[in-house]
């Protein structure tokens, strides 16, 4: 457990070198929630009521999808500075080092994604207690699948420069087709169709529900699901890290 | 805190493939607990190989690897607790300071912060970092740098340190500095194996090993593998054109160099002075050059570089 603490600890301290990452990481999420959704308010979705209210859940998955991704980008540098040797040579466990470095990069994702909090209200939301204690338990479960995917993504690249590029393809569809934007049920057939295989439409789903009570998706099945796409790309990441000395 | 006595390092037949060829052929030496001893080879030989196999990066496809009595290939886990490893080039976090660095490296040994705050400022210290501490790596020098690569090495103080050319791209002095700290880690015990291109480390090293093609081709004291090798004696003289003459006369093989005439020697040291006192020429200049990396790898047919195979 030390062990995993110490890796969460200085992977907070090696983000505490860049704070501007915070205000900068804000940025796209704001414009999404108040300049697009002010766009789309008043035309394409002016039958969702309150559409802004609708999207926060959305732009909650989106900043930490991206911040989740960012930070496993930290696994490709490790490797290009070489410090990944010196923990693979270290006396720590493979298994604890993946449970640290999915659970480091879920903490980092939550941390940059809470200062959209305060937000919620000017986007037609009230959060109570209990609203928040779920909305905040949905963005951790999210957080914590959101690392482990990007991990399990970033782990085969050597370069900071090459991941961003694949990343990036492999985020924008995971958004498009989680219902972050618009209702699933005013999407086509094959969009609604392809959502069902993505893991942030279940996170989304959640969120939304702990902020508004209605879910589209049985929260049971969400967690169970995103539990499952946990452990399957967790235990991707293990093995990877077992192989990766050879590589 | 000194490394447990008995933690040497035992290597059995070793053999690491890839695709159908040996990298690594039947590769065994054992060293003993205390003792440096200097791995040396052509680019290509199998050096970097070896020491991915012993500090457990690599599983090798037959043989045996005891690290401290612990059995590396089938327990590696708790074989790199007794491990501490300085790879050829950075493994440190450069945008931390030397001490999160060094923090963290305590924590994955399993320690606790009290163990931390009370081993750290001794491996500090004793390296000559301690002023340095709070910098961060990406603005240390080159030398500073490597001396806090041997200090992660030596959180938790384990018993064996591989160092895969710790030395490189330092200049002399860096070094000169740098060698003499590790001659300390080994008078408190640890057993170290180096591997280096610097005939010097060679020399001063308990035992050198020589591999080639992925075979281990000598394991010796220095002055064992040079005994009887060439060495050479230069001399620049008021008239070489003479002294050549009667360097030829006299039976020693002599050659031309630029300005100056190469005597080669067996133990040149013993050799120049009876050469400068028989010269029927003045000498403006005698240099003697024991044989050095070259001369060993070549008298046991080490395969030259740009033809090696790993």
């Amino acid at each position: 457990m030390r062990m995993i603490v110490a890796m969460i600890w200085f992977d907070l301290k090696r983000f505490g070198q860049s704070p501007w990452r915070i205000l900068f990481g804000l940025t796209q999420p704001l414009l999404y929630l108040f300049v697009l959704g002010a766009a789309l308010r008043s035309g394409t979705y002016a039958e969702v009521a309150d559409y802004q209210a609708y999207l926060y859940p959305g732009i909650l998955g989106l900043a930490l999808m991206f911040s989740a991704v960012s930070a496993a980008v930290g696994i490709v540098h490790e490797r290009e500075v070489g410090f990944f040797r010196a923990l693979l040579v270290a006396p720590v466990p493979r298994r604890h080092l993946a449970v640290g470095k999915v659970v480091a990069g879920a903490v980092l994702a939550f941390l940059q994604t809470l200062p959209l909090l305060p937000f919620a209200p000017v986007a037609g939301l009230g959060l109570t207690p209990v609203s928040l204690t779920q909305l905040v338990g949905a963005m951790f479960l999210s957080a914590l699948v959101f690392s482990a995917l990007g991990l399990a993504l970033a782990m085969p690249f050597r370069s900071v420069l090459v991941f961003p590029v694949v990343s990036n393809a492999l985020l924008l569809p995971m958004l498009f087709l989680s219902g972050a934007l618009y209702p699933l049920d005013l999407a086509p057939d094959w969009i609604q169709l392809a959502a069902r295989f993505d893991p942030a439409a279940y996170g989304i789903d959640l969120m939304r529900g702990a902020v508004s009570g209605q879910f589209a998706i049985a929260p049971g099945r969400s967690v169970l699901l995103l539990a499952l796409c946990l452990l399957v790309a967790g235990v991707w990441v293990l093995a990877r890290l077992r192989r990766a000395a050879e590589q | 805190m000194t490394p447990p006595a008995g933690a040497g390092l035992a290597v059995s037949r070793l053999t690491f493939l890839r695709g159908r060829r040996a990298v690594i052929d039947d590769v065994g030496f054992n060293l003993a607990p205390g003792t440096l001893t200097a791995l040396v080879g052509r680019n290509g030989a199998g050096k970097t190989t070896l020491f991915s196999l012993l500090s457990t990066l690599l599983c090798p496809h037959a043989g045996t690897i005891q690290l401290a009595g612990v059995d590396a290939v089938r327990d590696p886990g708790l074989a790199r607790r007794h491990l501490g490893v300085v790879f050829q080039s950075a493994a440190l976090e450069p945008r931390l300071s030397v001490e999160d660095n060094l923090r963290f490296m305590a924590s994955c040994r399993g320690m606790r912060g009290s163990e931390a705050n009370a081993a750290l400022p001794g491996i500090l210290e004793e390296l000559d970092i301690a002023a340095v501490a709070r910098a961060r790596i990406d603005t240390l020098s080159g030398g500073e740098r490597r001396r806090v690569e041997l200090a992660r090495a030596l959180v938790g103080r384990p018993p064996i340190l591989l160092l895969d050319e710790p030395t490189q791209g330092l200049d002399p002095m860096a070094r000169q500095a740098f060698w003499t700290r590790m001659r300390a880690q080994v008078a408190q015990g640890h057993t170290v194996l180096c591997a280096t291109h610097h005939v010097e480390e060679a020399r001063d090293a308990d035992r050198v090993l020589l591999l080639d093609r992925g075979r281990l081709r000598a394991s010796s004291s220095w002055r064992s593998l040079t005994q009887g090798l060439r060495g050479v004696i230069e001399l620049v003289t008021v008239d070489n054109d003479k002294s050549l003459a009667w360097l030829v006369q006299a039976g020693w093989r002599v050659e031309r160099g630029e300005g100056c005439l190469r005597v080669a020697a067996v133990d040149v040291a013993a050799q120049l002075p009876a050469l400068l006192c028989a010269m029927p020429v003045a000498v403006v200049r005698a240099e003697a050059h024991p044989p050095g990396l070259e001369a060993v790898l070549d008298a046991f047919g080490a395969e030259a570089e740009g033809t090696a195979c790993a």
